[in-house]
């Protein structure tokens, strides 16, 4: 439990470094926060068209282009907070290295700190997403669980990327790879899908990506003011604390070391 | 009371062939009994020596001796192989300054943004601000990205942000040297101040005459050994006769083209034709001393052994402050004398008279040259050198506390007159 008192002690610095990682991300750039929104509605709109006009997607034949558009939106969000957070996240400790090098800062913070800033973009997109669901009257109570899906997420992703960004050191290929892996994963998701529209012999697919209980968690909530499957919560937010505590483990056994190999 | 202990410090490096066995490695998978994924590299091979508290530490040695090795090892960035290091106190690690600069943020974001890295919060950086900003002297470009900063003034703002941070113990790798004279200068202050409020210094330079100046004492660390830890002035002479030697042994006869330089920074072959045998330091009365005053003669005895008779021999001796400033050079030839040295054993005695450098520590650097053109290459190539540590001091008078500079020059005092006699203008207020 140890990183969860790290986490905390250190929250001030960590809110600060995130602040500043985001300054440093669009300072001189002149439309500055709106490409933070352009990303994920620029893929919104493939998704819809591609799917929903090409290929005629619907999983419901009486679902709207509109309905269809939300229902992607609403995986598609959580998704690129966390494909987000994990990319910069694999990458964050070796493009910091000469912190390790010079310093004694608490490096474990590096990889924390991007992947909050992956969720900031996507508090954004939930933020757009609730404004619309707001319009048309579609929130209920159960939007206020959003807060605990994202610290569920949160701590399922730093723990991934405490893992990843030690391995990215000992061997750099590691941010490529992962890169490629996220594409694959993005379309493994059902995101332009739900889990019902998986043909017979490839549920095992959806099954076993636990990001899928995620995206399926964040549709109850906003779509369906429903609460989200609990057995799949449980299974993801168990899934979360493992990879969590793992990854903290792993990166301060392997932190006095690392130094060495940057 | 120590401030840092170390004990056997050991620091390995693991050398990998192959890109992916250092994953392999780390997974812990083992190569089989025999094999190994990597070679060993031993930065640092077991050194052991301790400070105390509020002493300031020059750290020499050629590059990739294991001086950074260590720095890193004591500030905590790094985890020994094997031995300790305690350290007592707050570390500050001025290793490499620019760490956390963002270049697209301005100079004053970036104070802010460093702090973040150096683990001050922003109440703790608002207090010192002024001070960084006083001391970096960045004018309007303060408010501006620090890409747009020459080399100089990044440096400025980087070294007065990482020296400001609190700190009992401080670890400076090379940082004095970036900027220019005055910055050096108000380094070097700033530098004081820390040593009067009691701080924990480690100094690595490769400008010795720096370490010379600042510190008190000095360790020298060779291919990841300590090789000498004593007087900054006696280890300093050491290691230059060693890199001396080195260069000897690669460039036999390699000298420079000025005769005159017996600067230490020269390395000059010692021939068989004329060998120095020993210098001393006598008082009037020819007893050898270390100690005089200002004032009394100081004769420096030059012993020395020939093969053959030299004619025209050319004796010089350079004296150096004990901060590696060259005071003056006596060159037989230049004063009209010469010199003709017999075959064996000799002496040859310079005197100063009345002697008028201001107190302190002085080293001499003596060489003998065959012949008189100093210009002579061969002349040179064949001269003997001789720079090994011997010291001698000039004592404060007693009715003096003040520092007297360099010399004492001979001066002459006297009344100008009124202003009838020098030029009236002279004595009209400027504006």
């Amino acid at each position: 439990m140890s990183c969860f008192r790290m986490l905390y002690r250190h929250r001030y610095l960590i809110w600060r470094l995130t602040v500043l990682d985001f300054k440093v991300r669009y300072v001189g750039s002149q439309l500055g926060l709106l490409w933070m929104m352009a990303m994920p509605l620029l893929v919104l709109g493939t998704y819809l068209l591609v799917f929903g006009k090409i290929l005629g997607v619907r999983p419901d034949p009486d679902l709207s282009g509109l309905d269809y558009g939300l229902l992607i939106a609403c995986g598609l969000v959580p998704w690129l907070g966390f494909s987000e957070g994990v990319m910069r996240g694999t990458g964050s400790v070796l493009a910091q290295r000469n912190l390790m090098k010079s310093t004694v800062f608490p490096m474990e913070l590096i990889p924390v700190t991007a992947v909050f800033a992956g969720l900031a973009g996507q508090l954004c997109g939930i933020a757009l997403l609730l404004l619309v669901l707001g319009i048309r009257g579609a929130l209920g109570l159960h939007v206020l669980l959003l807060p605990l899906l994202l610290a569920v997420q949160a701590l399922f992703t730093i723990g991934l990327v405490w893992f990843l960004s030690c391995v990215n050191i000992l061997y750099r290929d590691t941010s490529q790879a992962i890169g490629l892996l996220m594409v694959l994963l993005m379309f493994l998701s059902p995101i332009a899908y739900t889990q019902a529209m998986v043909p017979v012999g490839l549920e095992m697919l959806v099954q076993c990506n636990p990001l899928s209980y995620l995206i399926d968690g964040y549709r109850q909530v906003l779509l369906f003011d429903r609460l989200p499957s609990l057995a799949g919560m449980a299974v993801f937010a168990g899934l979360a604390v493992a990879v969590l505590l793992t990854g903290h483990r792993y990166f301060m056994r392997l932190r006095r070391v690392l130094p060495d190999f940057v | 009371m120590y401030a840092i202990v170390v004990k056997d410090l050991a620091k390995m490096y693991k050398l990998y062939n192959v890109s992916y066995y250092r994953l392999l490695d780390f997974l812990g998978l083992s190569r089989g009994p025999a094999a190994r994924y990597y070679d060993e590299y031993w930065a640092l091979k077991g050194v052991t020596f301790d400070i105390p508290m509020g002493a300031t530490v020059g750290l020499i040695g050629r590059n990739g001796s294991g001086k950074s090795t260590l720095l890193k090892l004591l500030s905590g960035a790094s985890a020994p192989t094997r031995g300790e290091a305690v350290v007592h106190g707050r570390v500050a690690a001025l290793l490499e300054l620019s760490t956390g600069f963002h270049p697209d943020l301005t100079g004053h974001e970036n104070i802010f943004s460093c702090g973040l890295y150096l683990g001050l919060d922003r109440p703790v950086m608002e207090a010192l601000y002024d001070e960084i900003v006083a001391f970096a002297e960045l004018g309007e470009f303060l408010h501006r990205p620090v890409r747009t900063y020459s080399t100089g003034m990044q440096m400025r703002l980087a070294f007065s942000v990482a020296s400001s941070a609190p700190a009992d113990i401080q670890l400076i790798d090379e940082v004095l040297g970036v900027g220019d004279t005055y910055f050096f200068g108000k380094c070097v202050q700033r530098f004081r101040r820390f040593q009067q409020e009691g701080r924990t210094t480690i100094l690595v330079s490769h400008d010795l005459g720096t370490i010379l100046r600042l510190c008190s004492r000095c360790l020298w660390i060779d291919r990841g050994v300590l090789v000498a830890d004593g007087s900054p002035l006696e280890v300093v002479a050491a290691y230059n006769q060693s890199v001396y030697d080195e260069r000897d042994r690669h460039e036999p006869g390699a000298m420079g083209s000025s005769g005159v330089d017996l600067g230490r920074s020269r390395a000059l072959r010692a021939s068989n034709a004329v060998q120095i045998s020993g210098v001393e330091f006598v008082d009037a009365a020819g007893v050898p001393a270390r100690d005089f005053a200002m004032d009394t003669t100081m004769v420096v005895r030059v012993g020395y052994v020939s093969q053959e008779v030299l004619r025209d021999a050319v004796v010089a001796v350079v004296v150096y402050r004990a901060d590696n400033v060259t005071v003056c050079n006596a060159i037989s030839s230049m004063d009209g004398v010469t010199l003709e040295l017999s075959e064996g054993k000799g002496a040859i005695e310079v005197v100063f008279e009345r002697l008028m450098l201001a107190p302190g520590e002085y080293t001499v650097g003596v060489g003998i040259y065959p012949s008189l053109e100093l210009d002579d290459t061969h002349s040179v190539q064949h001269a003997a050198i001789w720079h090994k540590p011997v010291s001698f001091v000039v004592r404060r008078p007693v009715s003096v506390a003040f520092e007297l500079g360099v010399v004492r020059h001979p001066v002459r005092w006297r009344f100008a007159g009124r202003p009838s006699t020098v030029s009236p203008e002279f004595f009209e207020e400027k504006a």
